[in-house]
């Protein structure tokens, strides 16, 4: 699903991911002192800050830029903020006091807002990330309750699982019973 | 556009074909196909090329081509996915009870070696069409999807361009020329009388796995784990797409077996979408995974 990226989806796309890492990475990042710098808001508290759950995230606007910006920040950030619709993907790497991290985010935008976020480890993580991308799969949205097949004007064009023991048992019986007998 | 429909129990479940009315005369060849790979590839039958192939580990012997084949593409497969796909968990489902008298009752190992699937344990020689074999294997984990495609391209052969094949819940349907759009119910993990969303298929196979339906002694079902060789933990339900039945129905189990995790991880190098519930009851989907869900 990796769409065309020209300089300002680019832009777009960094941001984006960056700030999703800020929601997700605070802590490691500022514990690294060797992060890529980032337009996203800092935290001076040096402590790392709890990552925002992921859901605040979807169905809500692209966070927007803070008094902390350039003035050519902020013009990057309106070029950005025409974004067409689509998935945008990105890896990122981050350093941490033992090493680099990728990780992959993917990011759909419909109309000005996100309406899908998903991030997954990209080869081994440490523990922290590991950790981190589990609370990201913690924070998914529930199985949904669904309709009853029998109200859907639909034909039983079912997708699911198959048989239960009881019929297997019964196949295992015929099957034999036309090939001769299974020693 | 009229339809006509034939369904039969072979390879272990249902499997339906639809096609249009006028085509219905070739049902019964494409069940006539599916009763040949049965009678081939069943680790049931002890005259089927597979067993007789099992019974004769660590030497070269010669096979068909299809076969050559299938081993084949399970040792490609087997190493685009980790080793998370492997053909030969034979052993460890019949430990489990999983075996041809269908006990269903666990048993002590039987000793003969249980560890995930290495390149010295099939070897192929795809020109001369022979194997070597050093473990028993089995086509569990992509069997339902071959049969899709080989229905399929008896179909195409022959001039019928619109049809749905299911196997058990694993689908491939084609749309042809003034036929409807296939659409697929995603059962419910919970309850087969409901359905979490749909789906189109047109070119597409969807491999759906949730194991709650073969479960015994509790706990056990036939989707084991490569690594422990017991059964997955981790995820109640999915559902694969991709171009070939085969692809989507091995893809399946590697991504089911893998566990959830591991399973998000996994799929971003395969060539499907994705659409999986965890034991929690959390969803993941794959941004291009083409199913709606209910809301």
């Amino acid at each position: 699903m990796e769409t065309n990226l020209t300089s300002a989806r680019n832009f777009f796309a960094s941001f984006a991911v960056f700030a999703l890492m800020g929601f997700l990475l605070a802590g490691c990042l500022n514990q690294s002192g060797s992060a890529t710098p980032t337009p996203f808001v800092k935290d001076d508290s040096g402590n790392g800050t709890a990552p925002t759950p992921i859901p605040q995230v979807i169905g809500t606007p692209i966070p927007t830029v803070t008094e902390t910006k350039t003035g050519i920040d902020k013009i990057n950030d309106t070029i950005a903020s025409i974004v067409p619709d689509g998935t945008y993907q990105q890896d990122a790497n981050y350093s941490y006091p033992k090493g680099t991290n990728t990780v992959h985010f993917s990011v759909t935008v419909d109309g000005d807002t996100v309406t899908n976020v998903s991030v997954t480890a990209v080869g081994e993580l440490d523990p922290i990330s590991t950790k981190k991308v589990a609370d990201f799969g913690a924070a998914l949205p529930s199985l949904v309750v669904g309709k009853k097949i029998n109200e859907l004007n639909l034909p039983r064009n079912v997708a699911g699982s198959s048989l239960t023991n009881a019929a297997f048992q019964s196949y295992v019986d015929a099957l034999v019973a036309n090939h001769g007998s299974v020693a | 556009m009229e339809l006509t429909a034939r369904s039969e129990q072979v390879l272990g479940t249902t499997i339906e074909v639809k096609v249009p009315a006028e085509a219905g005369w070739f049902l019964p060849d494409c069940f006539t196909e599916l009763k040949r790979i049965e009678a081939a590839f069943s680790r049931f039958l002890d005259d089927s090329e597979l067993s007789k192939m099992n019974s004769r580990l660590g030497e070269w012997q010669a096979c068909s081509a299809e076969m050559a084949f299938l081993l084949s593409k399970a040792v490609e497969i087997n190493r685009a996915t980790d080793g998370n796909f492997d053909i030969t968990l034979k052993n460890a489902l019949e430990n489990l009870g999983y075996d041809r008298e269908y006990s269903f009752v666990p048993k002590a190992s039987s000793g003969a070696d249980d560890s995930p699937q290495s390149p010295q344990d099939v070897q192929v020689d795809l020109e001369g069409n022979r194997v070597k074999l050093l473990k028993q294997v089995e086509f569990g984990g992509f069997g339902k999807g071959y049969a899709l495609d080989c229905v399929s391209n008896l179909l195409l052969k022959n001039g019928v361009e619109h049809y749905y094949i299911n196997a058990g819940g694993d689908i491939y349907a084609k749309k042809g020329a003034g036929g409807d759009d296939w659409v697929v119910l995603l059962e419910h993990p919970d309850d087969r009388e409901r359905a979490i969303g749909t789906l189109k298929l047109d070119g597409l196979s969807i491999a759906a796995s949730a194991p709650n339906r073969r479960k015994w002694a509790g706990d056990k079902h036939h989707l084991l784990n490569a690594r422990t060789r017991l059964p997955a933990q981790g995820v109640k339900a999915i559902f694969v797409t991709a171009k070939a039945g085969l692809e989507a129905d091995a893809y399946a189990t590697a991504i089911f077996t893998a566990g959830f995790d591991e399973g998000i991880a996994l799929f971003r190098k395969l060539p499907v979408e994705v659409l999986m519930v965890s034991s929690e009851d959390k969803m993941f989907k794959s941004p291009g995974f083409a199913g709606e869900l209910f809301s």
